[in-house]
């Protein structure tokens, strides 16, 4: 993105300290002791030398129109981005065999309790390196300038095949992966594990993966206590359904963002100044003595890992259509524990791939960083209880990075088809990292429609009471 | 375990009406305006309906970003000035306060 310096502002550069190549310096403000103004800079007569009356008309015309004396018109210089800055994040691997590092074999798989891979032949044991420090993602965020994205956050073009076909290394057989849903395949013939690691523009291979932390058995018992806790509403064919042991791992993909910028809100406020009770016995009422304020906040504000979802299917919450919040909710993650990635940590789990891109996300992003801004200067505002309206903001991004990773979720799903045709997927959802539980079951509305008639019933009776 | 549970629930709310009724009535013998509040009761049914439907759907679950977010400010600089005073006014809040609005939510 080409940006001019400064923020947003270009820098003026004027008379001899332009020409000397120096930066431009701010004047002490008017009104100052160290102020002293300074007479313009006189034109240049060697810039006019073998200049035509027309050329000098032309070039005094220009500066009358900018507003400026002649010979005092600046020099805007822009500094030159060639767009946004790329944080490569190719692990170097090649599609294909993905071998043991001590033993050559490529029957790797990965220990939840232990969060580390193993190969499955010599018990070899090991870890991806930390993305964060691999890839220097933990520089200050009022550090940040300009955009910054991971090469596997790239955009995603449409004509990209999801379906990746390569030769197996070790037989020479073809064999086919559809990154929609897997990104290992065995061949058919050797039995070899293939994957896919080359991040091409298809969304498949992200930045980063935050392994699985949380053992199923742990998972299982969370959704067991969420479901038991909920089951006299719940619907009868769920209850006979459920079974805990059907929880899938999988792999969901998001965006992991840091953002730094400078907000600025300006509003009213009101304190309470007093309360008091007016009018007669029939007709009291409270009022109350108010002070108006006009209300400025200005700050920088860093946001650290704000999370967002990068699957426009589980990113589309919708309560009527869809239980996709309970997926929202169990965030956020440990974000800063991401490794490289390695597609053998999607080993005995499902993946779901990105089919979103940042400018899809980008406005949710600084909505979102705005709200986190809006909330952390709420402390300064106590002195206004009678609350405070923002009228104006602006929200300047300075710098942002951005992170594709692979996040881990247990998600139980129970499909449901009313009566009336309608059909709902229920989600129970467990982070696979910090164990946080939510679900949607689904109520057999007549047993409660019933005890809401019981309470209702008990609710007439006591307004009979107390009348 | 889950009917009891449940069952204790109503229970709850019932005596929670009851609780509600006593206050009521204090209200309406201390200062005579409390009559409107007993009508509160015939909202029992609605409200317990409400509630359970909520516990378990959940639909206003969501990640709340603002808060569950790691973030900082620096710099903060303001201007509070005082514009006028508004005396004997019936309005309990400020009218359109939104400092508390989040405008960046999924759902």
């Amino acid at each position: 993105m080409t940006q001019p310096t400064n923020g947003g502002v270009p820098q003026p550069s004027h008379g001899d300290a332009a020409a000397a190549g120096q930066p431009y310096q701010q004047p002490a403000p008017y009104g100052h002791d160290d102020y002293a103004p300074q007479a313009p800079a006189e034109p240049n007569k060697e810039d006019f030398k073998d200049a035509t009356w027309d050329q000098v008309k032309e070039t005094r015309r220009q500066e009358s129109e900018a507003g400026y004396a002649p010979g005092e018109a600046p020099e805007i210089v822009y500094e030159e981005h060639d767009g946004p800055s790329v944080i490569e994040t190719q692990t170097g691997g090649k599609d294909g065999l993905v071998r043991c590092a001590k033993c050559g074999s490529t029957d790797i798989g990965f220990s939840v309790a232990k969060a580390s891979l193993y190969c499955n032949f010599c018990r070899f044991e090991w870890q991806s390196e930390s993305a964060v420090d691999a890839y220097n993602l933990n520089t200050p965020v009022h550090e940040l300038r300009g955009i910054h994205i991971g090469s596997g956050s790239a955009e995603i073009i449409p004509d990209v095949s999801q379906v990746v076909s390569f030769k197996c290394s070790a037989c020479g057989a073809e064999v086919v992966i559809d990154t929609e849903h897997a990104m290992q395949a065995r061949c058919h013939w050797c039995r070899h594990t293939l994957s896919v690691q080359e991040q091409i523009p298809n969304g498949a291979v992200p930045d980063a993966v935050l392994p699985f932390s949380l053992p199923k058995e742990v998972a299982m018992e969370n959704i067991q206590k969420f479901v038991d806790s909920r089951k006299f509403f719940a619907l009868r064919k769920f209850k006979q359904e459920f079974k805990a042991e059907n929880v899938m791992g999988v792999y969901l993909p998001y965006m992991i963002v840091d953002v730094n910028a400078r907000m600025h809100l300006q509003g009213v406020g009101e304190e309470e100044i007093r309360r008091y009770t007016v009018g007669s016995d029939d007709n009291k009422r409270t009022v109350y003595d108010v002070d108006v304020y006009s209300v400025a906040r200005q700050f920088d504000v860093q946001v650290d890992d704000l999370t967002l979802e990068s699957s426009s299917e589980k990113g589309n919450i919708d309560n009527s259509k869809n239980t996709n919040n309970i997926i929202n909710s169990i965030m956020p993650f440990d974000t800063k524990n991401i490794v490289r990635f390695n597609p053998n940590y999607l080993s005995g789990f499902s993946s779901q791939k990105r089919d979103t891109n940042i400018d899809g996300l980008a406005e949710l992003a600084h909505l979102q960083s705005a709200d986190v801004g809006r909330h952390l200067v709420r402390p300064s505002l106590k002195k206004y209880d009678r609350g405070v309206r923002w009228d104006q903001e602006n929200f300047d991004v300075i710098g942002e990075r951005w992170i594709s990773a692979y996040l881990p979720v247990w998600l139980y799903s129970y499909y449901e088809k009313k009566s009336n045709g309608n059909e709902l997927l229920h989600y129970i959802a467990v982070n696979g990292r910090t164990g946080e539980t939510m679900g949607s079951i689904p109520v057999n509305m007549g047993r409660l429609f019933a005890a809401a008639c019981v309470a209702e019933v008990f609710g007439i009776i006591a307004t009979i009471l107390v009348w | 375990m889950s009917i009891l549970f449940d069952l204790a629930t109503v229970a709850d709310s019932v005596l929670a009406v009851g609780d509600a009724a006593n206050l009521a009535t204090s209200i309406n013998t201390e200062e005579g305006d409390g009559q409107w509040l007993k009508l509160i009761f015939l909202l029992s049914g609605p409200a317990y309906f409400s509630f359970m439907y909520a516990r378990y759907r959940n639909q206003g679950a969501r990640h709340y970003h603002e808060k569950e977010t790691e973030a900082q400010i620096t710099n903060l600089t303001g201007d509070d000035r005082k514009i006028r005073r508004i005396t004997g006014t019936s309005s309990s809040s400020l009218s359109g306060a939104n400092a508390h609005r989040v405008r960046g939510s999924r759902n």
